[in-house]
């Protein structure tokens, strides 16, 4: 497989990457400006923000795909891996390692009209699912699992490592030292 | 795969084979599980999946050693350490002694007590899925239905371990529940290492209730509060002579401290179920003769 992989010996900091290798970020040697890049990832999360609430997805493997995707593109170029494909196979990979598994011709189906809401142009499966168009889209996704997987390392029990994880046991601590609590949680 | 050599076929499974094997760099003995991973309709298999989240860096005496994950093609190969045997074959091929018994209890108890110490569930204990290695030490293996324990009020599956071991309250589709599922079979595989045949033999999930119930009695609400208001749950008509599982055991001589330790394993009510950290402090396991782990007699 052509994709780079993490690093195997720096195994807990592996996905904390140095000033330099993010001043130095594959997208980055790939010809890719730095304001790019950050637009690239901010609208590949909130693609997959949208498609998670189209799905009715809970939040955590939304996160969890969106955790994906930063790490994924911290290893490859923008320019060698379509977004949109790479953001639908993190939603199928995370959906399925958070135990809330979606089959993937819905993905497929919501996605695109995420994607291409403003041209209102469905892709349809067909009766027999066999649309070559949505053969197509679904062979992509397929295929991205697979280098997302690869790439990512098989790491896909990230929940401890979430900012969101420490985050909320900060707040348990804040809470149960006294401090008020009036929003639910 | 070139830091891998391959040898002979040990087995097939559903989703794939396992053959033997050694690592290049320093002749570690590795089983290695080939899966399929490219599945034309849902991609990666979720129980592939499942056993690659759950295993992969944990390191326990008890709990089967994924060494690495190594990508092939269309597929996946999963490095396991290579395992001598299980206590399905060592049951029913070899004469386990009584310290041996013990050992192997002792560590299938330690396996759980750590995975419900991470709450994670195994949701598949059974005596073909506790491999024991060359030096005789008992790991859980096969983690295709492990996963961690949901929040309250997210349903589970209630079809996961296998039908001889699933406790009732999975059999009354329960969609909340605990570690005592795991701790149930548990009971169920010690007391057939006792018995040497399986306890609880259904056919179907309630000719499977109807053989649990033949020998504990049928639960109500004193004695199991709630199980009325299980999803499946049935009436079962009292019989007249329930054996109780510790009669039967004893019936079979089993010792004394080891049908307490069965029986505590074995409580209809999963909030009344020994945790596998309560069945650990048993007297069975400070009694004569001590544990052991010896290797075993036969290997695969």
């Amino acid at each position: 497989m052509s994709a780079p992989r993490a690093d195997l010996e720096r195994s807990d900091t592996r996905w904390i990457l140095s000033t330099e290798e993010l001043a130095n970020s594959p997208s980055r040697r790939d010809g890719i400006k730095a304001e790019d890049e950050k637009k690239k990832r901010r609208q590949t999360v909130s693609f997959i923000e949208e498609c998670g609430k189209k799905l009715k997805l809970p939040k955590l493997p939304v996160v969890v795909a969106e955790t994906y995707l930063n790490r994924f593109y911290g290893l490859n170029s923008f320019k060698a891996y379509d977004r949109f494909v790479t953001a639908q196979a993190c939603l199928f990979l995370a959906a399925k390692v958070e135990e809330k598994p979606i089959k993937l011709e819905r993905i497929v189906v919501e996605c695109h009209l995420v994607r291409y809401e403003s041209r209102k142009r469905p892709l349809d499966p067909g009766p027999t699912k066999n649309n070559p168009d949505y053969v197509a889209a679904k062979n992509a996704v397929l295929e991205a699992e697979r280098v997302l997987l690869y790439s990512i390392n098989y790491d896909f029990d990230i929940l401890n490592l979430l900012p969101i994880t420490h985050f909320e046991s900060l707040l348990r601590k804040l809470k149960d030292s006294g401090v008020r609590d009036d929003q639910p949680f | 795969m070139q830091a891998y050599d391959v040898g002979g076929e040990l087995g097939k499974g559903q989703w794939g084979t396992v053959f033997r094997g050694k690592r290049v760099r320093d002749g570690l003995r590795v089983a290695i599980k080939r899966v399929r991973a490219g599945d034309p309709v849902e991609g990666v298999n979720f129980q592939v999946l499942r056993e690659i989240k759950m295993l992969k860096g944990v390191k326990h005496e008890n709990i089967v050693e994924l060494v690495d994950v190594v990508p092939q093609e269309e597929g996946l190969n999963m490095i396991f350490e290579l395992m001598a045997t299980d206590l399905e074959k060592v049951l029913y091929g070899t004469t386990p002694t009584e310290a041996e018994i013990k050992g192997y209890a002792a560590m299938l108890l330690e396996g759980l007590a750590f995975m419900h110490a991470h709450f994670a569930l195994h949701r598949d204990i059974k005596p073909a899925n506790l491999l024991i290695s060359f030096e005789g030490i008992l790991k859980l293996g096969d983690f295709g239905y492990a996963r961690y324990l949901a929040d309250e009020n997210c349903h589970m599956s209630d079809q996961c371990c296998t039908l001889w071991y699933r406790p009732p309250e999975l059999l009354f589709g329960a969609s909340e529940y605990g570690f005592g599922i795991d701790t149930w079979s548990a009971g169920c595989v010690l007391a057939e290492v006792g018995l040497k045949h399986p306890l609880f033999r259904g056919e179907t999930d309630l000719d499977q209730l109807a053989k649990i119930f033949q020998i504990t009695g049928p639960p109500d609400e004193t004695a199991w509060p709630g199980v009325s208001s299980l999803r499946k749950y049935i009436r079962f008509s009292k019989n007249d002579n329930p054996l109780t599982v510790r009669t039967l055991l004893n019936n079979a001589r089993l010792a004394p401290d080891f049908v307490d330790l069965i029986v505590g394993l074995l409580s209809l009510d999963p909030k009344s179920r020994d945790s596998a950290v309560d069945a650990l402090d048993r007297p069975f396991f400070t009694a004569l003769p001590r544990p052991v782990a010896r290797p075993p007699r036969k290997h695969l």
